[in-house]
């Protein structure tokens, strides 16, 4: 159970620093 | 459009590849759950790896051609590999804790190399922001990415070359690329992580190179603006 804590962890940081980079770098894109 | 293609193909790949590793394959005997973190963990390091690659190639490019594309391509490169590295300690970090005991462990030479990694990287980053001129940058910037890139081999090596707590190649090695240390439903996920990594980095790296281009235009632009606004200046006096 506790490792499903670190999977958690894991998982959201990556996922979600990449669909937040992808976000930034299109909007930035779109804002030129 | 078919940039944008590329985009959805590389997220529906991603969602799918998560979904396999949370959903489908069952936890590892010894490892327990903690193992799916593995999955992203090595996509992201072989991106950290290719990004900073192609950076320093794209280095040798510029020094050889002067074409300023190849420096684009270089500074995409260099960011979009600082992030990954960041993801592949991050995803490193939350495996150790529940598998060594220990998040981090300063003893162990490929997680110390790595560190070194990012940290050359990132330099990269800063040190381009101190030159204004474009051509004086990209020369400046090649040298360093060239030079950091020679800590790419001896991180991936540093396993089989000292003795520490990261363990070594699972698949990544001439000898276990054929005989991997990992049952196959665990390797065919790694496998499927990697690409649908990949195809998400290929995205990446093409909106950050177009943004580099557009960065690099609206430079020139206002250059010639300051060029033209101090000759009319000149005229009027």
């Amino acid at each position: 159970m506790t490792d499903l804590v670190f999977v958690a962890a894991g998982y959201i940081v990556i996922i979600g620093g990449l669909a937040l980079y992808t976000v930034t770098l299109w909007r930035r894109l779109r804002n030129r | 459009m078919k940039t944008r293609i590329l985009g959805w193909v590389a997220l529906a790949a991603v969602a799918a590849a998560v979904y396999a590793a949370l959903r489908v394959v069952p936890a590892d005997l010894n490892q327990g759950d903690a193992q799916r973190i593995m999955y992203v963990h090595v996509a992201s390091a072989w991106l950290g790896y290719l990004s900073f690659g192609v950076t320093a190639l794209c280095g040798i490019l510029w020094l050889w051609r002067r074409d300023l594309r190849f420096d684009s391509v270089a500074v995409a490169g260099a960011e979009i590999g600082v992030m990954f590295t960041a993801f592949a300690i991050w995803g490193g970090m939350m495996w150790g804790r529940p598998v060594w005991g220990v998040f981090w462990q300063w003893e162990d030479p490929r997680l110390t190399t790595t560190a070194l990694l990012i940290a050359l990287y990132v330099g990269y980053l800063l040190f381009r922001r101190l030159a204004d001129d474009p051509e004086r940058r990209a020369t400046r910037a090649a040298i360093v990415g060239i030079v950091a890139a020679v800590d790419i081999p001896i991180v991936h090596f540093s396993v089989e070359w000292w003795r520490g707590l990261h363990q070594g190649a699972t698949i990544g090695s001439p000898e276990r690329i054929l005989n991997p240390a990992a049952p196959a439903q665990f390797v065919a996920t790694l496998v499927g992580m990697v690409i649908a990594f990949t195809l998400a980095w290929s995205y990446l790296m093409i909106r950050r190179y177009q943004l580099a281009q557009s960065e690099l235009a609206r430079e020139e632009a206002a250059r010639i603006d300051r060029i033209t606004g101090a000759r009319t200046a000149e005229v009027a006096r």
